[in-house]
């Protein structure tokens, strides 16, 4: 088991959100669509230009950047 | 008399243009095309939210 | 007294279905997450009893960060509605309970409308409804909005708990949280600090999350009671820092996901197939947003668009020109010459009918997008192009606003520039605001739909893709000028849900094509109208002095009094293709003096003389003065060009035999050529947008310093690539 950066997983490996480092108007947004420890994520693909990701959580699908990803750790 | 026939629509016209400039200003109207803001019954559309 | 309620939920929720469902009012159903930024409203008759019905913006969240959360927040705590319908989607459930557990931390009258139970049903999913709403403390009543399933009894328990409010739901936030909670509330209730309005352990916590709508209000109540406040607040944050490096906002939003799921896990949903199982949606995607095939298959729904767009519009676009031909036709007939006959086929017939003329082609447009925006594809394009935009200091949400003023075609600023709302950086915001206009709405539609047909009929869809890439590739640069100039600043996240997609019921597709084109119908019989009239008074008045009629009376009377008598009552009476050589050679010698008196009474018209004026510049761009006139009224509504070049053309060439259609009518004007032509449409890709779109900008942006800035610089831009273009175009050609 090892922690590493959102940015860093590949398409279709799944793992566990451990921590969540981003604070304000990013953080918010981030826990309001359910990005917060302990929850289940898959990578779903990237956009063309490998910018931005999509990712399953909950049972539905959300997107964000690259640089976004980076503030969060993942267990895989 | 075709004269004044013409004039009077010519002014009509300018009259309802200057009107509706007017209201979509002043947000009475909706800024109006190809928007959603249709609502029949019998509130109108609010534009302004603050 | 019909009971007020509003409807509240996540984007995407079924929210504007149910609301269709309740009320049957027709309006926009999107499936893009925040279509609905602007407040609806409605009536509801039924046998459960009358209700006022409110569409509240759709959101995640309470935590009034975006405009939307705002408006929701305010709506509930000022109008203190009877029945707050949460919409959940219950195939999404844990996520969609995180704003009802806020609600239900509001202590206000809730029932949750549990949406989507066919879909949820579809991927296994199963809810203990009773039990969930025993833990919720609220009622839930199963709905599937599309079908209207549930609706009844929905209202029944509206009638039924109406006006209750509950008490709030307790959450516990851990100790440290708890413990400032507490000390705060008792500060709250001993001084009725806000308490008339919110719940005093409510306000306690929008302190701890930094709720800067409610720090604003709590200064102007009491500044002495918000400070003690607001040193709580800080005490626990960098107690909090140090401890567990967290912020209390983090804090807070993992319990009340907590909260959430201590209530899932009481047996209350079953998964009969893995949460995250890939769907039929996510396969779609594996497909649609695949990197290779992705923005190929982008450009081909694009191209798909135009030639379904074009091919299919062609028949009844020509119907509606034959139409408007043959009426003018008529009152040629029907009226006697003069000033009146003028403006009615002049003004009102060639002005109105040319832009009518377009409402085929308008609709398949509309109908194309409505069908692209349903179905989610839309937001994939929004996912594939954020990376594009961002280089440009845009946001992939601007995407939104680009689409809805035209960026495929046929859409329009002013919805465009209401669209940006959506966007939280007021950088990104006022970039797109200032961009936007240079797409293709559907008033610029007619003006390249008018000079492709005359001068580009091989290749229609080709051309139009060029013009679509270049009004975004100028609009992208210019964003990005602006960004790296006027306003500059960092970039805003890009965190967005992708709605699975859906097949768009025929009914939605319908209404929401209708009431687009009958916008588009509405807009050509009133505005368009008034415009249309008073340009023909421009380009009529003030008419020539009595010498220069004198002179063209004198010239006729010389080609009459040069012939018989019998030849002139040939020309009045008999057949127009049987004319002796003499007869014709004298009618056209007169229908060519009818036209040199148009002419010059056009040239010498406010009008005209405004259009002559602008000559000295406008020829190095290929326009003529009677363009010019076009473009100036242009101003107005872009669709205006389209009818004053009708009116313009038609005035200087009087020949009522010959109601031929304009486009054909330019082919073989003077001066008209494909050069002329793409340089009039590069002008009309960038020029000013038109007085609407202008207004809009000055509320949207707050100012009227940008306003006045995009009708500047918009023009000069465009007037500076037109020139360029037909310069080198001319030097290359010749």
């Amino acid at each position: 088991m090892t922690v590493i950066n959102l940015r860093e997983m590949n398409i279709d490996q799944t793992g566990t959100i451990v921590s969540v480092g981003a604070s304000g108007e990013l953080g918010r947004r981030v826990r309001d669509m359910g990005l917060i420890p302990g929850k289940q994520i898959r990578i779903q693909g990237r956009a063309p230009l490998n910018d931005p990701v999509s990712l399953r959580i909950m049972g539905f699908t959300l997107t964000l950047r690259n640089n976004e990803a980076d503030y969060i750790k993942v267990e895989v | 008399m075709e004269l004044f026939i013409v004039i009077i629509i010519v002014a009509a016209a300018l009259f309802f243009c200057i009107k509706s400039f007017v209201k979509i200003y002043k947000g009475e109207d909706s800024c109006g095309c190809g928007s959603d803001c249709s609502c029949p019954g019998k509130s109108k559309c609010r534009q302004n939210i603050k | 007294m019909s009971t007020s309620i509003a409807l509240a939920g996540n984007p995407n929720s079924g929210k504007t279905t149910l609301f269709n469902a309740l009320t049957g009012a027709r309006q926009h159903v999107g499936n893009y997450p925040g279509v609905t930024v602007e407040k609806k409203q409605g009536f509801c008759k039924t046998d459960s009893g009358e209700f006022d019905v409110v569409d509240l913006p759709g959101t995640y969240s309470l935590s009034a960060y975006s405009l939307e959360e705002v408006v929701a927040r305010d709506y509930i705590v000022n109008e203190k509605p009877s029945m707050i319908v949460n919409i959940v989607d219950a195939s999404n459930l844990e996520r969609n309970l995180y704003l009802s557990v806020q609600f239900l931390e509001m202590g206000i009258p809730v029932t949750i409308a549990l949406n989507m139970m066919d879909v949820a049903q579809k991927r296994g999913i199963e809810i203990d409804i009773e039990k969930l709403s025993i833990l919720l403390g609220v009622p839930v009543v199963p709905t599937v909005a599309r079908t209207g399933k549930g609706k009844k009894e929905l209202l029944d328990t509206i009638v039924l708990r109406k006006d209750l409010n509950p008490e709030p739901v307790h959450i516990s936030y851990g100790s440290d949280i708890d413990m400032a909670l507490d000390q705060m509330v008792d500060i709250i209730r001993s001084s009725g600090f806000l308490t008339q309005k919110y719940r005093s352990r409510w306000i306690a916590l929008k302190y701890l999350e930094n709720d800067q709508q409610i720090l604003d209000l709590g200064k102007n109540e009491n500044p002495r009671i918000a400070r003690e406040l607001e040193s709580i607040a800080k005490k626990l944050t960098s107690h909090l820092d140090v401890t567990l490096n967290a912020h209390p906002e983090g804090i807070i939003a993992d319990h009340r996901y907590g909260f959430i799921n201590s209530i899932l896990k009481q047996n209350v949903i079953t998964f009969y197939q893995d949460e995250n199982r890939l769907q039929l949606s996510d396969n779609i995607d594996k497909i649609v947003t695949n990197r290779f095939l992705g923005p190929i298959l982008m450009v081909a729904v694009i191209m798909g668009l135009y030639q379904f767009t074009f091919t299919y519009s062609e028949l009844p676009v020509g119907w509606f020109e034959n139409f408007f031909s043959r009426v003018s036709g008529m009152a040629d007939n029907a009226l006697a010459d003069g000033l009146l006959k003028s403006l009615i086929i002049s003004g009102i017939i060639d002005g109105v009918g040319g832009v009518l003329g377009f409402v085929p082609l308008i609709m398949f447009m509309f109908l194309g997008i409505s069908f692209l925006e349903d179905t989610g594809y839309l937001a994939r394009m929004s996912f594939m192009l954020d990376r594009v935009f961002r280089m440009f200091g845009l946001h992939g949400s601007s995407v939104m606003a680009f689409i809805v003023s035209g960026g495929i075609a046929g859409g329009c600023a002013v919805p465009g520039v209401m669209a940006t709302r959506t966007l939280k950086s007021p950088k990104e915001r006022l970039a797109t605001i200032l961009t936007v206009p240079f797409m293709n709405c559907g008033a610029k539609l007619p003006v390249y739909a008018l000079l492709v047909a005359a001068f580009f009929a091989e290749n229609e869809a080709q051309v139009m893709l060029l013009i679509t890439m270049i009004s975004w590739l100028g609009a992208l640069l210019v964003a990005w000028l602006l960004r790296s100039t006027v306003i500059r600043g960092a970039s805003t996240p890009f965190v967005m849900e992708l709605p699975p997609y859906r097949l768009p019921t025929l009914k939605g597709l319908l209404i929401h094509t209708w009431e687009r084109t009958w916008q588009y119908i509405k807009k050509a019989g009133t505005v368009i109208l008034g415009i249309s009239i008073l340009l023909w008074a421009m380009m009529t008045f003030p008419g020539l002095d009595d010498q220069a009629l004198k002179i063209f009376d004198t010239k006729r009377n010389a080609v009459t009094a040069s012939v018989s008598e019998n030849v002139l009552n040939e020309i009045r009476y008999a057949d127009t293709d049987n004319l002796s050589e003499q007869a014709s050679s004298v009618k056209e010698r007169l229908t060519n003096l009818d036209m040199e008196e148009a002419q010059a009474n056009l040239k010498n018209s406010i009008a005209g003389r405004i259009g002559l004026a602008l000559e000295g510049i406008t020829q190095f761009a290929g326009f003529d003065w009677r363009t010019n006139i076009s473009l100036v009224g242009g101003f107005a509504a872009k669709e205006v060009v389209v009818s004053t070049l009708g009116t313009a053309y038609s005035l200087g060439e009087v020949d009522p035999e010959e109601t031929q259609s304009l486009s054909e009518r330019l082919k073989t004007a003077e001066g008209w050529g494909p050069l002329t032509a793409f340089s009039l449409i590069i002008f009309t890709i960038f020029y000013a947008p038109c007085f609407v779109a202008v207004v809009c900008i000055a509320k949207e942006t707050g100012s009227w310093k940008w306003a006045v800035f995009s009708v500047v610089f918009n023009t000069t831009l465009a007037f500076g690539l037109s020139v360029i273009f037909y310069q080198v175009g001319s030097l290359i050609l010749t």
